[in-house]
């Protein structure tokens, strides 16, 4: 077996795998039987200052090439995911997979008001969703589409992860037209990691009815359609930037996970792969990397990193 | 790839089963087993899980409880056109050999019925409960199989739990499996009433959903997915 750990921030990931925040994130139960599949962090859905309920049904479908979702960041509210956190915290206290608590908020100054409430949950990581695009009717245009937002708001969200020795993950939408500036404006004001990236907006329209399926009728695009344009990102991002990327849109084997890494990413996301190949798609993907690894006799995965940029 | 999206059907027929609940028979027949459902979708409404009640030709039913159930109900007539997801689900009813009970507590004979229809019916009880006479379904429907009516009040058949059945029943009877559907506390009390007389038991457990395919984590039952590990459990969850 190879060893497939990683450091992110300074802490080992026991594999690189990721549960990416929005997918089966919902409570401590369901997040410790994905941590069981013993990949490096799973990734709490995405909580906000206070309760929501999210969009009205469809929220979630699987078309010709992927998913598209709009869920609209229904949550518990910070406190309840606080104590489902620290539940998950018990629930993993043999385990080494990692928590990475992700949250969003409506304005700039409530995002570390949600910093300082979760921290209490003890995460080993603080992920900052500034980039969901379901919720643009009540919460405007996603932070990540501006350099100066994004800018801002890693500050200060960096203050409270830094007096609660946090490491701090912002997450990227890919719907802007340089994803680099904003990964820059990110990492010069003290990310200590990227996610990269969030759904991509999209949207599929049912004949019969001549109407967008989604209720939110503009929703976020995953899965396999949208590797090619996370590889992209990932790759420019990993060009300029030297913090370390999660890897994150479309990866559903082995294969791709690597070809993530090859684009430099530290660690990879899973998502849509799950319903695909069911929660079981991390002992999957995990064996289709061991493989691929040891039939090209690569002893770790620093051996690949970032190699696609060399040739 | 394999999707998930709405499809459109035409509903042929629409009948009233109680005073709050209707059947809405469609204009073709769908691949599925007993105990899986489906994600039907009133364009500008909503979409939930609905179980299904036959599926050749397919029907479901639909009892108010909320402002979508209130919308079918009302606006969905012969004619018209309702879309659905489906078939979903991982875990059905399988059908095993020896004597069988069926336990169905309010809406929960819509799967019970699918099921009945697939089982040997000299083998099989089905113990049927509601809360009062007005709020019991499918009556007529089970009318070949030995059937105990239970309700609350005692306003048809008699006063007590569809628990309070089955209980006499495994007693004094080799029962192989006990199937149920209905409210968590009734399907809770089944399945500590089995463990306890070591009889296998298959429940159908109902819980909100959003994508109704395993990927959004909102059905979890102690970290089990209604949606794609049930809904039919053979294990409490």
């Amino acid at each position: 077996m190879i060893d497939l750990s990683v450091n992110l921030c300074g802490k080992r990931l026991q594999n690189p795998l990721v549960l990416a925040s929005g997918i089966l994130g919902t409570d401590a139960d369901i997040l410790k039987r994905v941590a069981d599949f013993k990949i490096g962090a799973v990734t709490s859905k995405s909580c906000g200052l206070l309760p929501r309920k999210g969009h009205e049904n469809p929220t979630v479908v699987a078309w010709e090439h992927g998913l598209i979702n709009g869920v609209g960041l229904t949550n518990p509210g910070v406190e309840k995911e606080v104590e489902e956190l620290l539940k998950l915290r018990k629930l993993l206290k043999n385990s080494s997979c990692k928590i990475i608590a992700s949250f969003f908020a409506g304005s700039i100054d409530e995002f570390p008001k949600v910093a300082q409430k979760l921290a209490k949950a003890k995460p080993d990581f603080f992920e900052v969703n500034i980039s969901c695009p379901n919720t643009m009717d009540d919460c405007g245009t996603p932070f990540a589409c501006k350099t100066d937002n994004t800018y801002k708001i890693t500050k200060i969200v960096k203050e409270v992860a830094r007096q609660f020795k946090i490491p701090l993950i912002i997450k990227l939408s890919p719907n802007v037209t340089n994803i680099v500036n904003i990964g820059k404006a990110a990492s010069e004001a003290g990310a200590d990691a990227i996610t990269a990236i969030n759904t991509v907006l999209g949207m599929i329209i049912d004949l019969e009815s001549a109407r967008p399926i989604m209720t939110n009728k503009i929703a976020g695009l995953s899965g396999p359609a949208i590797k090619p344009i996370s590889l992209r990102c990932v790759y420019q991002l990993a060009e300029q930037l030297k913090i370390p990327i999660i890897g994150l849109g479309g990866v559903t084997s082995g294969s791709d996970a690597i070809e993530m890494i090859m684009a430099g990413a530290t660690a990879v996301g899973i998502g849509s792969a799950t319903y695909y190949r069911g929660i079981e798609a991390f002992d999957l993907i995990t064996q289709e990397m061991q493989a691929w690894l040891e039939k090209h006799n690569i002893k770790s995965l620093d051996e690949i990193r970032g190699k696609a940029h060399a040739n | 790839m394999q999707t998930s999206l709405p499809k459109a059907v035409t509903v042929n027929q629409v009948i009233v089963e109680n005073f709050k609940t209707k059947s809405f028979v469609c204009n073709e027949k769908l691949d599925a087993q007993p105990g899986q459902f489906i994600m039907v979708w009133l364009p500008g409404v909503s979409e939930k899980p609905l179980s299904i009640t036959d599926n050749d030709p397919l029907t479901f039913t639909v009892s108010e409880i909320g402002k979508f159930t209130k919308a079918i109900n009302s606006t969905v007539k012969p004619g018209d056109k309702i879309w659905y997801r489906g078939p979903l689900g991982n875990g059905v009813f399988k059908v095993v050999p020896g004597k069988k009970v069926l336990v169905s507590g309010g809406c929960g004979c819509v799967p019970i019925h699918f099921l009945a229809k697939n089982i040997d019916k000299e083998n099989c009880k089905i113990v049927i409960g509601a809360k009062t006479e007005k709020e019991l379904l499918f009556i007529d429907r089970f009318k070949d199989f030995k059937t105990i009516i239970m309700t609350d009040d005692g306003s048809k058949g008699e006063k007590g739990f569809t628990t309070d059945a089955l209980q006499k029943i495994i007693k004094t009877e080799k029962i192989t499996c006990v199937y149920g559907c209905g409210p968590e506390i009734m399907l809770k009390k089944i399945a500590d009433l089995c463990d306890l007389h070591q009889v296998k038991y298959q429940l159908s457990l109902e819980a909100f959903m959003k994508c109704g395919i395993g990927v959004c984590g909102s059905c979890s039952k102690n970290g089990q997915l209604v949606c794609r590990d049930g809904p039919v459990f053979s294990k409490w969850p």
